[in-house]
């Protein structure tokens, strides 16, 4: 395990599991701990556990099927992969996610664009191995890609901003690489987007990815050659008179695709970005509800994974923008988070709707951290909205 | 307080379950009714409920799931019935809650593709229901014109094209939840992202343990424009087995590969007459669908990797009539085992795929030493086992025979680093094999999941984790976990 301490913070990158085992098991009880990836920077009275260090990998390739360590970063999981003509379901990355842990896009719960064809990285994770901040070392799921042996503990760990327990490995169903992938973009307002991606899925095109931002919209299609060829055509012929003109990109330009660039922009992006989730159809409603808030004059912009309905809100800060958002999801019912850690002391990442059933996840975090050790947004947010003492 | 007996407890939820539901929907006394309600479609775990609450809507579910909790009371929640691991048998002295009225489909949107249904539509209804709107619905248990939607999550039921399209859980956004303590809560929404610990994630598969399921949002497929489907026949089970590997390897993830062998291709063909070769030790039924310029593509491969690999015939479904016919035999395969043998267990396991060939090498071999026949149907493309074990029950040495034979197979499936269950559950059945693939730790923690949505252990007590009472004590001195003591958790 290597470690180190600075000031009075401590960081701790355990090689195994139960090397983080160990370590936590012998912790004082009222020791707090903070999970990350490989997040160098400490945190004054709290030991800051990363899984930067954990390493290794089984991979199956006949059974399509990986197992590693939270610790194995993910460009390098793409690049042996792509050897074995296989990938995992979270693509494309940029650049900074390519160095990210396998760890931190699993708590981090983050989604990128093909999130359209895949679903979310929950839908290929079929395991994980976790240790709780107690040290009790547990797994659940297992290396098949088929199974529904008791509850499913590798999924709420997706997303759970480390507030549950420290992830040490998954296990991920792969997919074939495709053997053909083009990117078709269109200029088109929210409106038009929305309805061509209805178009699209009626007319019986599968689309990878389904990107939305800054006026343009982007489609990701995959499959045997032949295949992508008629799905272009039959893509060329929805469009109306609000999207005039596909631009089909076989990715050999080198030129960045727009889900990357969008993915990018939400990188390097110095105010709050809010994740929430809508109907396909109340995109624009909700576009148009933020425009008649004054919120758009106030440089808030909108983001989608269009085909899911998952969009990325840019509020740029401080000011009272966020307030009135958060005011004007909750008119509208809809559910966000924020996806920009707001800091210690800093409240609930919750905007808008609250997701239900916040009692029994104030339950769950009391059972897997009855010491309450663990030092989460999520943990905070979720005691701050039901009333408990953080 | 003393704590009332549970006798008188249960005099109380009579007396007051009638206000909540109405008369007509509550089975109190009549002996035979309730007694049809005792078991599920794995009907050795039997127990006669002490009520039965036929629910109308999500607040009747409610409002006797809060009585439940406040005479502590165990429930089970009951969808049609067909579970296959005694998921849905009542506890002792305990109340079902069935779904199975709650019918309606509250709304199917084609723009975006999102069905709302009761938990009491049965599976296949829903995409009839959509057909005409282009889409469907797409995992399908063998079951699908009978098994309720309700069932379906709390099972994370699998079928047979689930290999590209995935399990229930990949397409279920939320659920409405009568919670144990009686609160109404939607777990999950509509959209695949939700704020805060995915609890939809949780309850999915956790068969009925941690509360019953009032409605779902599913998420819902445009029907794919071309399907081509073909049946090859295999000199051995090895050489279908090497022909589903080649498939996968080729990059191809077809839209289901289902597999046969020779005893099980005999009882299908009895029964149904699908037309399946009888002179084949073994079958895959394989399907591609997609665009029809992608299916034209695959199939081709498709039908290649077959030949390299030793197929000895293929045949074509030349229409949907024909293709429905190849598939009746196949969702037939569970009932027609009846025509082989008088009683038959059917074993859900899962193996890595590429250790089909030699666990079917092996279960082979355990059955010729107990003396059994064994037929396999399975869902090939993810590993997922189904053998049938035959056997007669009027010989009490036979039916011992089965039932040990079919916990060797599961053990195998562990031994090799699959799992106890695909997709038929852990259930009353398998409780006591957990053990197998889990240690104390994972247990434990799965246990304190259980906890935290149902703090009094009254829904669906004894499914899932072994308990003492069900599995033996553990030798050695019982040690309390300190969550007991701390009276975060209790075991039940
Ligand atoms: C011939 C046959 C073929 C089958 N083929 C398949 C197959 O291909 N794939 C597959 O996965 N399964 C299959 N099954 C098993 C079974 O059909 C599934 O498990 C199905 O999902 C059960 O649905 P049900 O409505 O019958 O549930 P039930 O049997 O009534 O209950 C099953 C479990 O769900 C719980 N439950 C039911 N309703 C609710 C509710 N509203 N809220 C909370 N919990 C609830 C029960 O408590 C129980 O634990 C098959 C069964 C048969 C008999």
């Amino acid at each position: 395990m290597s470690g180190g301490v600075k000031g009075a913070a401590r960081w701790l990158g355990p090689t195994s599991s139960s090397a983080a085992a160990e370590a936590l098991a012998s912790m004082e009880p009222e020791q707090r701990v903070r999970i990350v990836g490989h997040t160098q920077e400490a945190m004054e009275g709290v030991v800051t556990l990363a899984c930067a260090e954990l390493r290794g990998y089984e991979h199956s390739p006949a059974d399509q099927t990986l197992v590693a360590a939270t610790g194995e970063r993910l460009g390098e999981i793409e690049a042996m992969l792509a050897e074995h003509g296989q990938r995992i379901s979270v693509f494309p990355l940029t650049e900074r996610q390519k160095g990210m842990t396998l760890g931190a896009l699993l708590g981090g719960g983050k989604d990128v664009a093909s999130v359209q064809r895949y679903g979310r990285l929950r839908e290929s994770l079929i395991g994980a191995e976790f240790v709780l901040p107690d040290g009790t070392r547990a797994h659940s799921g297992g290396r098949v890609i088929k199974n529904v042996a008791g509850y499913d503990l590798a999924k709420i760990m997706v997303g759970s901003l480390g507030a549950l327990a420290f992830v040490t490995a998954a296990s991920l169903r792969l997919y074939p690489l495709p053997r053909r992938s083009v990117r078709v973009r269109a200029a088109a307002d929210l409106g038009a987007a929305v309805a061509l991606v209805d178009a699209a899925n009626r007319s019986g095109v599968e689309l990878a990815t389904c990107e939305w931002g800054g006026g343009e919209i982007e489609f990701g299609i995959e499959g045997p050659s032949a295949a992508v060829e008629a799905a272009v055509t039959r893509l060329a012929g929805l469009l109306g008179k609000e999207v005039a003109k596909l631009e089909v990109d076989e990715g050999d330009s080198g030129a960045p695709s727009l889900a990357l660039r969008l993915a990018e922009e939400r990188e390097s992006f110095d105010g709050i970005l809010v994740k929430l989730g809508t109907r396909l159809s109340r995109a624009s409603a909700l576009q148009a509800e933020i425009i008649a808030e004054g919120l758009a004059d106030e440089g808030v912009w909108m983001h989608s994974h269009l085909g899911t309905g998952i969009h990325y809100l840019g509020v740029p800060g401080p000011g009272g923008a966020l307030g009135r958002l958060d005011l004007l999801l909750q008119r509208a019912g809809i559910g966000g988070q924020l996806i920009t850690d707001p800091g210690p002391g800093r409240g609930s990442v919750f905007v808008g709707r609250r997701p239900g059933g916040l009692t029994t996840m104030r339950r769950l975090l009391d059972g897997f951290d009855p010491l309450g050790r663990l030092v989460s947004p999520m943990r905070t947010s979720i005691m701050e909205e039901t009333g408990s003492a953080v | 307080m003393a704590i009332a007996s549970q006798s008188v407890r249960m005099e109380e939820f009579k007396r007051r379950v009638g206000g909540l539901v109405g008369a007509g929907e509550c089975i109190l006394g009549d002996a035979a009714a309730l007694s049809s309600y005792g078991s599920d479609g794995l009907i050795r775990f039997r127990q006669t409920p002490e009520v039965v609450v036929i629910a109308n809507n999500a607040e009747e579910v409610r409002a006797v799931v809060a009585l439940c909790s406040e005479l502590g009371i165990p429930f089970v929640g009951r969808g049609s019935g067909t579970g296959l691991s005694g998921g849905a048998v009542p506890p002792a002295g305990g109340v079902v809650i069935a779904t199975s009225a709650m019918k309606e489909i509250v709304e199917i949107d084609p723009v975006d593709r999102i069905a709302v249904v009761e938990p009491g539509v049965a599976n296949l209804a829903v995409s009839e229901r959509a057909a005409p709107l282009g889409l469907y619905y797409a995992p399908d248990p063998s079951s699908q014109s009978v098994c309720s939607i309700g069932g379906n999550v709390a099972e994370n039921s699998g079928g047979a094209h689930c290999l590209k399209y995935g399990f229930t859980t990949n397409h279920v956004l939320a659920m409405e939840v009568a919670l144990p303590d009686g609160t109404l809560e939607v777990l999950g929404g509509e959209s695949p992202f939700e704020p805060g610990l995915d609890l939809r994630s949780a309850f999915l598969g956790s068969e009925g343990t941690l509360g019953i399921v009032t409605k779902v949002w599913l998420r819902m497929l445009s029907r794919p424009e071309a399907v081509r489907t073909l049946v090859a026949d295999f000199e051995s089970v090895e050489s279908a087995g090497a022909a589903v590997s080649a498939i996968i390897a080729a990059g191809i993830v077809p839209a289901a590969i289902e597999m046969m062998d020779a005893l099980a291709i005999e009882a299908c063909e009895k029964a149904v007459g699908a037309g399946y070769s009888l002179d084949t030790a073994a079958a895959l039924i394989v399907e591609v669908d997609g665009s029809q310029e992608e299916v034209d593509a695959l199939y081709e491969e498709v039908k290649s990797s077959c030949a390299l690999c030793g197929c000895t015939k293929i045949r074509e479904a030349a229409d949907q009539a024909e293709r429905s016919r190849i598939w009746l035999g196949r969702k037939a395969a569970f009932a027609a085992a009846g025509r082989l043998a008088p009683a038959y267990i059917v074993q859900d396991g899962v193996v890595p795929r590429t250790a089909l060939a030699s666990v079917l090498g092996r279960i082979a071999e355990l059955a010729t030493e107990a003396g059994l026949r064994v037929a396999n149907v399975f869902h090939a493309g993810d590993g997922n086992l189904h053998p049938l074990v035959l056997y007669n029950p009027d010989s009490a040495e036979e039916s011992e025979s089965a039932e040990k034979l079919a916990t060797e197979i599961v053990e195998l499936c562990v031994e090799i680093g699959g799992s106890i269950t695909g997709e038929h559950g852990v259930g009353l059945e398998k409780a006591c094999s957990m053990a197998a693939m889990f240690d104390d730790g994972d247990l434990d923690v799965m246990q304190r999941l259980r906890t935290a949505f149902d703090g009094d252990g009254i829904s669906n007590p004894g499914k899932v984790l072994p308990s003492p009472r069900l599995c033996g004590d553990v030798p050695g001195r019982y040690r309390a976990h300190p969550l007991e003591l701390s009276g975060k958790a209790v075991r039940f």
